[in-house]
């Protein structure tokens, strides 16, 4: 089973000997909230710049804390809202079962051509 | 439904406070020293997980303090103490307590615990729920246990040998504390003892009570606090 934001973040901060009171104080979150987070109990996903303070607390993948939270980066918003082909790029790199993997491999190969 | 354990003498719950900051020492590399840091000996030493949440909403009990779960080795404090950090480590170290002293007898099955389930979907398992101001033999075991974790005797002394030489003499003591008095003179002690011994995560009237316990308060009007 996938594991959960909550768990993700409980296990890293066990792996780092790190203190839920200390985690939360590093943060700037009370550790009710931490807590809630960890637990599921919260149900709205935390902000983004909260999660970006973890995944640098814990040395953790911002972008892959983020899909664990069901939010999409601010950044990543703004490329789409500005640029109208993307989302129909989107749906064919879906369509085509292309993953972010494939995609970077395509873009790395191409770089290579262009040299 | 209390817990049922079997008696334990002062020294028995000492040599387990002093045998766990043992145990931290090792661990740690290096003797802990106050503020005891009871987060890392519970998360860290133990590993249990600990989180802080509605304890009284989910429980359906409006005075509890703090649960373990034995099996899940988990201890949950309730959100109404974050911000009060005496109270919150002395609760955690109480919970602590009861995973000491108490956990093995469980899992003898000397005593048994009622079950309390942390989600509602979950399966029910033991759990020791604390409720402020209970007084059965388990919970008071629990405290003075958290007392001599978080207010190992030998810092508390030291501290106090700062302060001043003697122990302090308190005329009627007992008799004042029996009116539910406040005693001015005992609370600027015990304040003293808490920043001279850099006990920050210890609340007054813990150290009050722990200064009492060592005779480092003593009833001026008793007979042995009289010089003739």
């Amino acid at each position: 089973m996938k594991e959960r934001l909550g768990e993700r973040i409980r296990r890293k901060r066990a792996e780092l000997k790190l203190g839920l009171r200390e985690t939360a104080a590093k943060v700037g979150i009370s550790p009710t909230y931490l807590s809630r987070i960890e637990t599921m109990d919260e149900k709205t996903p935390p902000a983004e710049d909260v999660i970006r303070k973890l995944a640098t607390l814990l040395n953790d993948n911002f972008d892959e804390l983020m899909q664990l939270a069901g939010r999409v980066p601010e950044d990543v918003e703004k490329v789409i809202k500005s640029d109208p082909t993307m989302p129909a790029f989107l749906r064919t790199a879906k369509q085509h079962k292309l993953s972010g993997d494939d995609l970077m491999k395509l873009l790395a190969e191409k770089q290579k051509g262009k040299k | 439904m209390a817990l049922k354990v079997p008696y334990l003498a002062d020294a028995k719950l000492e040599s387990a406070a002093t045998e766990l900051l043992r145990k931290y020492a090792k661990w740690k590399g290096t003797p802990p020293r106050p503020p005891i840091p009871i987060d890392d000996i519970v998360e860290g030493l133990l590993g249990l997980s600990l989180s802080i949440g509605d304890l009284r909403a989910r429980l359906g009990k409006d005075d509890v303090l703090g649960a373990t779960w034995l099996e899940d080795g988990h201890v949950m404090i309730d959100s109404s103490l974050e911000g009060n950090e005496g109270r919150f480590c002395f609760t955690l170290a109480h919970e602590t307590g009861h995973w000491v002293l108490h956990r093995p007898l469980i899992e003898m099955e000397k005593v048994t615990v009622p079950l309390f389930s942390r989600e509602p979907s979950a399966k029910a398992t033991p759990a020791i729920i604390c409720r402020d101001g209970q007084r059965d033999p388990a919970e008071i075991q629990a405290d003075k246990f958290a007392a001599l974790l978080l207010m190992p005797a030998s810092d508390v002394r030291a501290a106090a040998r700062l302060v001043q030489g003697d122990p302090l003499a308190v005329d009627d003591l007992v008799a004042r504390k029996k009116a539910g008095e406040l005693i001015p003179e005992l609370r600027a002690l015990a304040s003293e003892v808490i920043e001279r011994g850099n006990f920050s995560n210890v609340s007054n009237q813990a150290m009050q009570i722990r200064l009492e316990t060592l005779k480092l308060v003593v009833d001026a009007s008793a007979p042995q606090g009289r010089l003739f």
